[in-house]
This record gives structure tokens, sequence and C-alpha cells, in this order.
């Protein structure tokens, strides 16, 4: 019962977590009334709920308005990490499944490839890519998504290598299915549960990474604004405006939070007995 | 034993290699090559030539990832454009505030997560125990420069409590022996600077722990509950020893294992991601080095520091394993 309580908590709360950013994502803008970018100095660093210009969550050190860079900073994580997530999701499963079925010396050169991706320590990898091929919207995709596919294709390998001894799947070969074909009928279908918890919970890594960069300066190009990039720009003035720090790391904390919650949530579905251990 | 040893170390090689080659890619990839990036901005095509010819840039790429693995085998990364001096010296002097800091930083996470982990597979399911699956995802959910900001605008900011940025002031004369500034100040005999380093180091060490707290305790956890559940505690139960007793001599030293491992691989990450956190506190360490290397475009610097951190990583990794050996003797006897 207890145990069930629990389960049930994280699930509302990953929802109201995760919800309250998708609202602010698609109906921030409209609540805001400035642009992100429109600057108005003599509203400089004016708090939130503040009496003057109507800005509900005050603005910056050069008077923009925070409520609207708030709302692209959720749109540009949510965008970014969604991207990732099936960019990632669709190599890693792919990979996995065909390593997995095909097994033998193939197995073992694609199983090197993966190790070799997986021995650069995290976000390193992300950063070198960044700083050799320059900041950008694609860029930074691809640099988050060359070390989060690799997940995906463990558990995909492992799967596919106990479905291949399975009867209905010798029973398809037998009958004249190709690799294709019994990867696509067979073996993927079996996959798509895990993949969509894994999935979760690399959407959670992936918005850290994202604000990461962006504070470092290597996410997307500064005249879009970010959740990282505003705590890096509103770093030197936190001791007179304590909104720019606490603000734009709530919407990122908020984001990762609800995701890791549902995440957990959805694996305790699959294995109730998991949930019962709490292990 | 050491066959295993010889193994895992050997092991390593093909994936140390293949790393270089995807560096090597890398940098061959990136639009511009060295001399268009360092050239001056009057020289001709001719001069860009010459300098291509100079550091074998002309050759075939076979030959010039020759010499990229030869000048790796002597760790020679160049020279860094910004600094003007060789690569491998500037990461040297950073390297040992990177280790000082982690180090502090994983002393500090043990020492809650640990007991933390115990505690709650020991009452599990009870108060405790929820509070600390609490700790864990809401440590895994906080961004670590974001804990950073809070904390210097908390700490620093608003209470004056403790300095939110260096190692130890600059005006502070500390001569440099081994490049920790904990243990430098300690066999000079100077109580204070010792002092004044911990009370630096504390901020950042705190923020890079935060994260690896809620992961240590729960493998930590996990580990004690699966032991609990070994046949030996069961029979030290039915014999009548105390709980404590069970515990204390069956429980956690079997439990060690698991938790020293994770703590191991812990590190590696670690030192990766130390990297935001020496940012925020301006620590001068190689995190923040990197930084610069990569905002004033500076190409040996930030290759030098990414194979740097990345062999540090794979060496931590089977260092672990190795440990893990060590301390295990199924392990032993079983690979002799």
């Amino acid at each position: 019962m207890q145990a069930w309580r629990f389960l049930e908590l994280k699930f509302i709360v990953g929802v109201v977590c995760l919800g309250s950013i998708i609202v602010l994502a698609l109906f921030g803008g409209l609540v805001a009334g400035h642009d992100p970018n429109e600057q108005n100095l003599l509203f400089a660093l004016e708090p939130p709920f503040g009496p003057e210009g109507g800005y509900l969550l005050g603005t910056d050190h050069l008077g923009r308005d925070l409520l609207a860079r708030m709302t692209s900073g959720a749109r540009v994580s949510l965008a970014i990490a969604g991207s990732v997530v099936v960019l990632s999701g669709v190599v890693g499963v792919l990979v996995g499944a065909l390593s997995g079925y095909l097994s033998g010396t193939r197995d073992i050169l694609i199983q090197k490839v993966v190790e070799t991706f997986w021995a650069f320590p995290p976000i390193l990898l992300a950063i070198a890519i960044l700083a050799f091929f320059g900041p950008s919207l694609t860029n930074v995709i691809i640099a988050l998504t060359i070390q989060r596919w690799i997940p995906y294709c463990r558990i995909a390998r492992a799967q596919a290598l106990m479905l291949r001894s399975r009867e209905y799947i010798s029973a398809a070969k037998i009958m004249g299915g190709g690799t294709v074909w019994v990867l696509r009928h067979h073996i993927l279908p079996n996959l798509l549960a895990s993949a969509i918890i894994i999935g979760t919970f690399t959407m959670a890594t992936a918005i850290l990474a994202e604000s990461s960069l962006s504070f470092l300066g290597l996410g997307v190009p500064p005249s879009v604004p970010t959740w990282g990039g505003m705590l890096a720009e509103g770093r030197s003035y936190i001791t007179r405006a304590w909104w720019l720090a606490v603000l734009p790391g709530l919407g990122i904390f908020l984001t990762v939070l609800g995701l890791n919650l549902l995440g957990d949530w959805m694996r305790d579905q699959l294995d109730p007995k998991a949930a019962l251990n709490l292990s | 034993m050491l066959r295993h040893i010889a193994g895992r170390v050997l092991g390593a090689v093909p994936v140390v290699l293949l790393v270089a080659l995807g560096i090597f890619a890398l940098v061959r990839l990136a639009p511009g090559d060295a001399a268009s990036t360092l050239a001056a901005e009057d020289a001709t095509e001719a001069d860009l030539a010459r300098m291509r010819a100079q550091w074998g840039l002309d050759q075939p790429v076979l030959v010039q990832f020759f010499y990229f693995l030869t000048n790796l085998a002597r760790l020679d990364f160049g020279t860094s454009y910004r600094y003007h001096a060789p690569v491998t010296e500037l990461i040297g002097q950073r390297l040992p505030a990177t280790i000082e800091l982690a180090v502090i930083a994983l002393l500090i996470a043990a020492a809650i997560a640990v007991p933390l982990g115990v505690a709650t597979a020991l009452r599990k399911g009870s108060w405790l125990d929820g509070l600390g699956s609490l700790v864990a995802v809401l440590g895994v959910s906080a961004p670590s420069f974001w804990i950073g900001i809070l904390l210097v605008l908390f700490v620093s900011g608003y209470l004056n409590l403790l300095p939110s940025s260096g190692r130890i002031p600059l005006d502070v004369p500390l001569r440099e022996m081994t490049g920790f500034v904990l243990i430098d100040s300690l066999l000079q005999g100077q109580v204070g600077v010792f002092r004044q380093g911990l009370e630096h180091i504390l901020l950042p060490a705190t923020t890079l722990a935060f994260g690896m707290i809620g992961i240590i305790a729960r493998i930590s956890r996990s580990a004690v509950i699966d032991v609990g559940q070994e046949e030996f505690v069961v029979t030290a139960v039915a014999k009548g020893l105390k709980r404590r007793e069970v515990v204390r001599n069956h429980l956690l030293p079997n439990a060690t294992v698991p938790i020293i491992t994770i703590i191991g691989l812990e590190l590696g990450t670690l030192i990766s991601g130390s990297i935001v956190v020496e940012v925020v506190f301006s620590w001068p360490g190689l995190g923040s080095l990197l930084y610069s290397a990569v905002t004033s475009r500076d190409i040996p610097l930030t290759t030098g520091i990414v194979i740097s951190y990345t062999f540090i990583f794979i060496s931590l990794n089977v260092l672990v394993d190795l440990v893990y050996v060590l301390i295990d003797p199924r392990l032993r006897v079983g690979r002799a």
C-alpha cells in the first residue's frame, strides 16, 4: 500500500513539474507581451512582480523580459533534448538490435565502436565537437547524440541476443524472413517499452548537458536565449538580482526532475517487483 | 592474477588507439586547418603552403596520423597559441588543482552518501528510506553550475562566510612543491594557508559532490540490500548473533566491493564534471584552462586537454577494475 502511494506521488509530482514547463513553453510568450531580446534599460534589473513596466518575472541587466526569455529557454531545451532523444533512440535501437541479432564477428566489431564512444568522459566529447566545429543548433544536437545512443544500443543488443534464440524467431527465419523483416516484425516491437524508459532518462541528461554547454557559451548562438546562457550572463549581477540566478536554474531543475520522476515511475510500472524492493 | 592484470591493461590498448583516431579525425575534419587559423592576416597562398609543409599538413592522412601518434607517445601536444608555452607544461601546471578538487569532492560525497545508503538499506521502507530516495533524485536533477551559483549567492554573497573564487588569495606566499595547495601548505608548516586553502575548496567541492551523493547513496543501498539476502547473513542471524554484529561483521565488509567500485567510477565522471564547476568558481584547474582554450580557439591546447581528460578517464576505469579484483577474493581465485 505504502509503495503504491509512493509510486503515485512520483507520477503526480513528475507530471506537475514537466507540465508546468510545457505550459511555459507553449503559452509563456502570450503572457509576457515582450520580445525576449527587446531591451529596455530604463527597467533594468526589475524584480519579479515589480510595480513598473509589467514584467511578471522581472528583467535582466539589459532590461529584457525574463518571462519571455524563460519561455524561449524552455522551447530551446525541449526541442534540442527531444531531437536528441529521437535521433539517439533510432540509431541506438537499430544498431543494437542488428548487433545482437547478427551476433558473431560483426557483433564484436560493432561493440568495439560502442566501447570507443563510451571511453570519452561524458560532456567532454560534446565540448570537443563544438569547439572544433563551432556552435550551432545542428552541431549541438549531434554533439549531444554522439554518446546518448549507447544506452539504447546496449539494452537493444542484450534483448535481441535473448530473442534470437526464441522459437518464433527461428520459425520466422525458416519461413523465409530476411534480417530486415525479422527485425522489423519480431525484434523491434519487443524493444519499444525499454526504449521509451531509456528515452525519458536520456532526455533528462540531454537537458542538463545542453544547459551546461549553453552556460559555457558552446550552445546555440547567443541571439537565442537559453537557460544555461541566461545563468552565464546573469552571473555578475546575482547579488543585486537574485532572480537572475534562481529562475533559469529552476527551469532546468523542474524539467529534469519531472523527467527523472516519470522515468522512475514508468520503470516501476513495467517491473512491479523492483518497485517494491526499491532497488 | 598477474595474467588478469596484464589482460585488462592490454585490453584497453585497442580502445586507446581508436580514441586517438577519433580525436585525430575530429581535429582533421574541423573546418579550417592550423595554417589558416594561425597565419597572419596578409598571408599569401604560398605562405600557407610553406606553413603546411613545415607542419606536415601536406602529407597523406595516414602519415599525419602516424605523426600524431608519435607525438602522443612523447606527450608532445605542441605549443599553445594563446599562452605561447608547451601544452604539456600548461596541463601539468593545472592538473593538481583539478585532482585536488575532485578528491575533496569525492570525500565529501562518500562521507555523506555511504552512511546514508547503508542507513536507508537497514531501514528499508521507512521515512528515512523515502528521504534517501528524495535526496537522490533531487541531486541528479539539479545542474551543478546552478547549485554552484546558488551557493555563491547565499554562502559568499549574503552570508559572506566563504570565498567564491580561486584556490588561495593571490597575495599568499606558497612555494610550489607538489602543486597541491593542501599538501604544500602542510609540508611547509603554514597552517594558516592550509585553512585558507580549505575555505576556498569547500564551495566548489560541495557543488561537485552534490550530484554524486544521490548516485553513491543509491548504489550503497542496493549493495547492502543484496548482501543482506545472501545465505551467510541468514546463517549469522540464525546463529543468534545480535543485529549489530551481523551488520558490522558480515554485511558491511561484503558490501564494500560494489561501493568502492562505484566510487572509483564516479572519480572519472567527477573529473569531467568539474569543467563547469571550475568555470563557476574560477578554479585554476584543467577545466577552466579548457574553457579559455575553447573560447580563444586555441586548437593545440584544446586537443591536448581533451586527450588528457580522456586518457585519465580510461586509466581510472582500468584501475578501478584492477582494484575490484584485488579486494574481492572470489574474483582472484576464479581468475588464477
